[in-house]
């Protein structure tokens, strides 16, 4: 033993086998512990609903059942709600990435006057809402309500993206930017033909941001619209799984039987459903990781 | 000028997208939803009628089958929509689905602005529609009826249903809104409450060779054989008592004598009591106590969710729980399948009556309201004088003669199809309930017990019949005898109920479960006292009185 320790002294620093199979083992478990409830929760979609109600599945689905997803697929209001989803999602990311980068830029020109006070007002409602009344009548007053403008419009100017963008935009060398000047180029094509090309990174940052931020929301949706048929999916999904949580001793002995009914037959459904909805966001994740990471640094440095 | 083109391309992108939103949005937001019904006339040209429009703001039905907005397939629809119709009523619906209703409603009436006329407002709490009423949001009726109705709504509320009128009318002596009315009699005239009572597995009973308990003695025996003797047949003591012992609505509470809530009504005495006070309260906890300790009762659901207790039904662990006396909606949710029987009251001390817990057979719940921006007030009223009918009533509840119900032998309404609501559905052969109460149309109900009883095991109805006439008796529905509070009241009910509801639930499950004893009984007593118990004792009190004087 002592031979080998004289050998070779670093070989427990450096790749020993046993720290490898403990830390893979750690990261395996940590895997582990992470994707388990989307597998329960996919093995609960299929499996049958008895079996779901007496939260009997726990590794492997027990019973087969695929009318869950024939419910959810054959119901017409589902199809809405997803394509009302990927017009808010296409709608408000776009909207988002264009405020973000000329709400930006402005506040990068030097020669703006009282630019510091700009930033610091900016930053006010970082922290400060109006709150739900006044933002309703805001928004009633303005002619929004029950409209798909009124998820679309309030959410289309993001802070937060502002100044992300704009602490990208000041890593860009000066030099850069002058040159561009004594080129003959605007303030303008400044922006679009030298800066945006390469600030594809910090775009694509805010773009998976808004995606998963809208695709997430119900929110407002809840507040702002009424009619069913503009409804996103999420708040489809919040519909089932508060249907089913009816407080039984507010009914009486008629209301209960179909209370009663209700609530078993959406136990199982709301799984369902649950996996519809994440499915497409889980798979572009992975495609977007990498920028996921560059956006928690870029937002760590906010002067 | 190819640097260009990328973001002239997204721009467009944007453009088109904002183009299609607008597209789709002038198709969705016309009259706020689907369910809008246009008429080209403006009058009714059969009685020389002027039309009255109206907007009805309201949630829409959360049944998955038969659907408001399918109603034209429904033959109750048509009956119904003939009568709007002659009574010159053009109704422009604005339903928003159920789950969503609450937060719409509160923010639509706290904004104030574009209010429909008549608005289902049931989701809002006593303190909110008083302060809607104050601020002239919501319309009295009564000058209203006085001056417009034609005899309907004064003929149900004061004739049919009496009880209506106490329910609904405001300290200030107004009445701010319309409501659903149910009353359930049987063979014809007698009053029907339906009780809630301690189900007992029958089928474990019948297996094991016992005897349906007399007494609350021999009932906590037949729990403790239950599980000595395995009778779900797994191999383990896991059969168990539901209950949830932090409030007194369990129907346990009622066999020592106890009321159904932190202040009860006694309404054969005209009394409001606390359970506190009353004589049976230690023997309870005590009774209690020995459940918890034999294993019987089981703790680890006190407090939980429907979920979970539906978790303990369907694994065929629940010996007992409190439920309806007519209840079949939970044995088929049982793995293996199982019968429940539903227990008469049971003797648990000596010289104190066992109680029985009853739904009352008149109810008077929701709220429908007319609002200020209403400017066809005499159509508004029109539309409640139709709902206020007996044909409506007929149609609501029971459809119609041949298709959805018949009369039996003694003159008695059934319902004919006794199959699940998908199979209504397809058949349209839906009740006016189903397919539209609750939603801005008012419930109005003349239900009977004859229908009930129809497809119910014996054992259940002997149960049903026996209950009919006992005595004493407490109600599920407390509130349903008390008269609208007025602001002060309000105020201060509120205020004691937030700390008071909290320590007495407390209090009661840590005694139940032994973690406080029954020795420091006073210290309880005058803590409940500091937190306002007397004081809520006496308001309920007025307001029973007031109930009860309102002719």
């Amino acid at each position: 033993m002592a031979a080998s320790v004289r050998r070779n002294p670093n070989k427990i620093k450096q790749g020993s086998v046993a720290v490898d199979i403990v830390l893979y083992a750690l990261a395996l478990f940590i895997c582990l512990i992470t994707l388990y409830p989307f597998y329960l929760v996919v093995i609960m979609s299929i499996s049958s609903p008895t079996e779901v109600a007496a939260m009997n599945v726990f590794w492997y689905p027990k019973g087969f059942f695929l009318d869950s997803y024939k419910l959810i697929v054959s119901d017409t209001k589902m199809w809405w709600a997803y394509s009302n989803t990927l017009i808010y999602v296409a709608a408000g990311t776009l909207l988002n990435c264009l405020t973000a980068v000329l709400g930006a830029y402005p506040l990068t020109v030097r020669t703006l006057k009282g630019r510091k006070w700009l930033v610091a007002f900016l930053l006010i409602p970082m922290y400060f809402g109006g709150g739900l009344i006044p933002s309703y009548l805001l928004v009633n007053k303005l002619g929004l309500y029950n409209t798909m403008f009124a998820v679309i419009i309030p959410g289309m100017v993001s802070i937060w993206n502002i100044i992300l963008v704009r602490t990208f935009f000041t890593t860009i060398p000066d030099g850069l930017k002058e040159s561009a000047f004594i080129d003959g180029a605007s303030h303008l094509q400044l922006l679009f033909r030298v800066i945006l090309p390469i600030s594809k990174p910090i775009l694509a940052v805010i773009a998976i941001y808004s995606v998963v931020g809208i695709w997430n929301s119900w929110f407002d949706a809840l507040v702002y619209l009424p009619n069913e048929k503009l409804h996103p999916l999420q708040m489809y999904l919040y519909r089932v799984v508060v249907q089913q949580s009816v407080d039984l001793k507010m009914l009486s002995l008629e209301d209960t039987k179909n209370a009663v009914a209700n609530m078993l037959s959406n136990i199982q459904l709301k799984y369902a459903i649950i996996v519809f909805t994440t499915l497409p966001v889980i798979f572009t994740y992975p495609f977007f990781q990498k920028y996921f990471i560059k956006g928690a640094l870029l937002g760590s440095l906010k002067e | 000028m190819k640097k260009w083109k990328k973001p002239f391309v997204s721009a467009m992108m944007a453009m088109v997208l904002i183009a299609s939103v607008t597209a789709c949005n002038s198709g969705g937001s016309n009259g706020g939803g689907a369910d809008s019904k246009k008429e080209e006339a403006d009058g009714n040209p059969e009685t020389g009628q002027k039309t009255g429009k109206l907007r009805l703001l309201g949630p829409a039905g959360s049944n998955k089958y038969i659907k408001f907005e399918d109603r034209e397939k429904y033959p109750v629809w048509k009956e119904v929509d003939k009568m709007l119709t002659d009574a010159g009523l053009q109704l422009d619906y604005e339903l928003v689905p159920a789950e969503q209703y609450k937060v719409t409603i509160q923010t639509r009436m706290a904004s104030g602005s574009s209010l429909p006329d008549i608005v289902n407002i049931s989701a809002l709490d006593n303190t909110t529609v008083l302060n809607l009423a104050k601020q002239g949001v919501l319309l009295d009726l009564n000058p209203l009826i006085e001056k417009y109705s034609n005899g309907n709504i004064k003929k149900m509320y004061n004739e049919e249903m009496p009880f209506a009128k106490k329910s609904t009318t405001s300290p200030d002596g107004n009445m701010y809104w319309f409501s659903n009315l149910h009353k359930k009699t049987y063979q014809g005239n007698i009053p029907a409450p339906v009780s809630l009572t301690m189900l007992l597995r029958k089928d474990w009973l019948d297996k094991l060779n016992l005897p349906v308990p007399k007494t609350a003695e021999e009932y906590s025996q037949t729990l403790k054989a239950f599980r000595e003797k395995d009778a779900n047949g797994n191999g383990k003591q896991d059969e168990v008592l539901v209950y949830d012992p932090s409030a007194f609505n369990g129907a346990i509470a009622q066999w020592f004598g106890l009321g159904t809530d932190i202040t009860a009504v006694d309404v054969e005495n005209k009394k409001v009591v606390s359970p506190w006070y009353q004589d049976g309260i230690k023997d309870y906890f005590r009774y209690l106590q020995q459940l918890v300790k034999e294993g019987v009762l089981d703790t680890s659901l006190i407090g939980a969710t429907g979920e979970q207790k539906q978790q303990k039904m369907t694994e065929n662990q629940v010996a007992s729980l409190t439920d309806y006396n007519l209840e079949t909606y939970q044995e088929p949710t049982i793995n293996g399948g199982g019968e429940f029987l539903p227990l008469m009251p049971l003797q648990a001390v000596d010289n104190i009556t066992p109680a029985a817990q009853l739904e009352p057979p008149f109810l008077v719940w929701q709220k429908y309201a007319i609002t200020k921006d209403c400017k066809d007030v005499e159509a508004a009223i029109k539309f409640f004088d139709t709902i206020y009918s007996e044909k409506y009533a007929d149609l609501l509840y029971w459809g119609i003669e041949g298709q959805t119900y018949k009369k039996d032998a003694n003159g008695a309404k059934v319902y004919i199809n006794n199959v699940s609501e998908e199979e209504l559905a397809k058949m349209g052969q839906a009740t006016g309930r189903q397919l539209f109460g609750d939603t801005v149309f008012p419930r109005v109900q003349f239900a009977n017990l004859e229908f009930e009883l129809i497809d119910k095991p014996q054992h259940k109805i002997d149960n049903e019949l026996n209950i009919l006439n006992y005595k004493p008796y407490f109600v599920n529905m407390n509130d349903m005898y008390l008269a609208i509070p007025d602001d002060q009241q309000l105020e201060k009910k509120t205020k004691i109920l937030t700390n008071l509801t909290t320590y007495s639930q407390e209090l009661a499950t840590k005694l139940a479960l032994g973690q406080k004893s029954l020795d420091n009984w006073d210290q309880y007593i005058s803590e409940l006292k500091k937190l306002g118990l007397d004081d809520l004792i006496e308001i309920n009190q007025q307001l029973l009185d007031r109930y009860n004087s309102i002719q």
